[in-house]
């Protein structure tokens, strides 16, 4: 289980970023963290991930401080994720490479990787030959290929046309079905949260702080990207956004 | 497959673009008389004559001269420009000089380096390596400073550290940048080799291609700037196979 507790963080010659900000996601449970651009979702994923260090709290994978390069955290951004100079394949081997795993054993969970998440004939292929979101399937592939504990998504789709978010929004909820691992999405669509979010958390305010949190019972249930659970889901996080300004009222 | 067919297609315009030059340089050698500029049929017999005997010396010391300063300018520049590229502070404190001393025409220090070094191979080194060494330089830190931070931030959340990093992001980041600013220099530390070869030596294409004009052996002198020219081309086609082999992500390379 993850566990931010009272996390308070900022960069030196600024203000605070972040304030005391709590939460805990279990394992099989995808916690989407939505807020205004620039409020620090982006400094609280680097947090989670041990990237960072808040100026005071603790981040903690069952019980265990999370550090820079925690095996156990798995991470996808929204862009640059991927290295152009090397190969799909290469590019979803790295974690394995950089942590010495035998090259049989890199190549069998690669493959395997890769086709999960609908790659498979494509591994010799640059990330330049890919649409942008084949490209996302390949830095999730990457990010599973360590069998994390705890995959954090710092707006994985955002920067994806509708169709393809909507493929791999699908995507990724059917590899947490498979592994049910802890998840963080950190996003500003209010339709991604609600659809991706077994529980949403709403950041806001400068320093940022969770404002309210929602559970989404509705999430995972079959046809709920078409469900009026989704529809009224979506609007009590649009309330929830106006109620806190982040949304006008018009 | 389609990159080969794309280089042999880049390779047979080239072929036909060097044929079409060759009328303008008859017309050019029927204007002038054919003493000053003799006909393509005139040189290349005399280039052909003299290759095995003579010109392949004289390149290859040539060859041999830039190849020192070439790589005398990769094994300083390149490290000195990643850590000005990754070191804010070295950064500010390098570039006033660097930016100083690059629009030097390196040509200008040429009497320095001769009294410094004397009349050896060690000087005209020197000079080739002058050249080159800004332009790597600039080339490696400006490659380094622009990496994305999110590439590093990728690495360092997949438990990489910084030889990790040097070797997976920035060696791979750089190089494409490098290999561009040494096809350029390459040029620049030809055409000044040929000066610098012009004094205190007896051997290199600059000094044949000089010893031919003094004594008044136009064929011969056009020989040599053509041995000139080949080994520029050669000196090029080396650095994009390089290219093509380690910046195979970037595809063909068409200079």
């Amino acid at each position: 289980m993850l566990e931010i507790r009272d996390v308070s963080a900022g960069y030196a010659g600024s203000r605070s970023v972040l304030d005391e900000v709590s939460l805990a996601i279990r394992p099989g449970r995808t916690q989407c963290v939505i807020g205004p651009s620039g409020c620090g979702k982006t400094t609280l994923v680097m947090i989670a991930a041990g990237l960072k260090k808040p100026d005071s709290g603790t981040v903690a994978l069952d019980g265990i401080p999370v550090t820079a390069g925690d095996r156990r955290v798995g991470l996808v951004l929204q862009q640059y994720g991927l290295f152009p100079w090397f190969t799909v394949k290469d590019n979803a081997a790295l974690g394995l490479r950089i942590r010495s795993t035998g090259r049989s054993e890199r190549e069998r969970i690669v493959r395997s990787e890769l086709a999960r998440v609908g790659l498979s004939g494509r591994e010799g292929d640059f990330p330049s030959a890919l649409s942008g979101g084949e490209q996302q399937r390949v830095a999730i592939a990457r990010a599973l290929a360590l069998s994390p504990d705890l995959l954090l998504m710092d707006e994985p789709f955002s920067a994806l046309d509708a169709i393809s978010r909507e493929s791999l929004q699908d995507l990724l909820i059917g590899l947490l079905d498979e592994k049910p691992i802890a998840a963080m999405v950190v996003t500003h669509s209010i339709e991604e949260a609600a659809f991706l979010g077994s529980s949403v958390s709403l950041l806001a305010g400068r320093p940022a702080r969770i404002v309210e949190r929602f559970d989404n019972p509705g999430q995972g249930k079959r046809g709920y990207r078409c469900s009026d659970e989704l529809f009224s889901f979506t609007n009590i996080l649009r309330d929830a956004m106006k109620k806190h300004r982040i949304l006008g009222n018009e | 497959m389609n990159n080969k067919r794309y280089i042999m297609k880049w390779n047979l315009s080239g072929v036909v673009v060097v044929i079409a030059f060759i009328p303008v340089w008859w017309a050019a050698s029927l204007a002038s008389g054919g003493r000053i500029i003799p006909d393509p049929p005139t040189v290349l017999s005399r280039f052909v004559l003299l290759l095995p005997t003579v010109i392949w010396r004289h390149a290859l010391t040539s060859l041999a001269r830039i190849a020192a300063g070439l790589a005398l300018a990769l094994l300083t520049a390149v490290p000195a420009g990643l850590f000005a590229g990754r070191s804010r502070a070295l950064d500010r404190a390098v570039f006033p000089l660097a930016y100083l001393l690059y629009p030097v025409p390196k040509i200008a220090l040429l009497p320095v380096i001769m009294l410094l070094f004397g009349l050896t191979d060690t000087s005209k080194v020197i000079v080739v390596f002058l050249v080159l060494f800004f332009q790597l330089f600039l080339a490696a830190r400006d490659a380094v400073k622009g990496i994305p931070e999110q590439y590093l931030i990728s690495l360092r959340s997949l438990g990489a550290g910084r030889l990790q990093a040097a070797r997976y992001v920035i060696w791979p980041a750089l190089l494409p940048q490098v290999l561009s600013a040494l096809r350029v220099g390459a040029g620049t530390a030809l055409a000044v080799l040929f000066f610098a070869e012009t004094f205190g030596t007896r051997q290199g294409l600059g000094y044949f291609v000089m010893e031919s004009w003094m004594r008044l052996a136009y064929p011969d002198m056009y020989a040599g700037i053509l041995g000139l020219g080949l080994l520029g081309l050669a000196i090029f086609k080396s650095i994009d196979a390089v290219q093509r082999r380690a910046c195979r992500w970037q595809g063909p390379t068409r200079s």
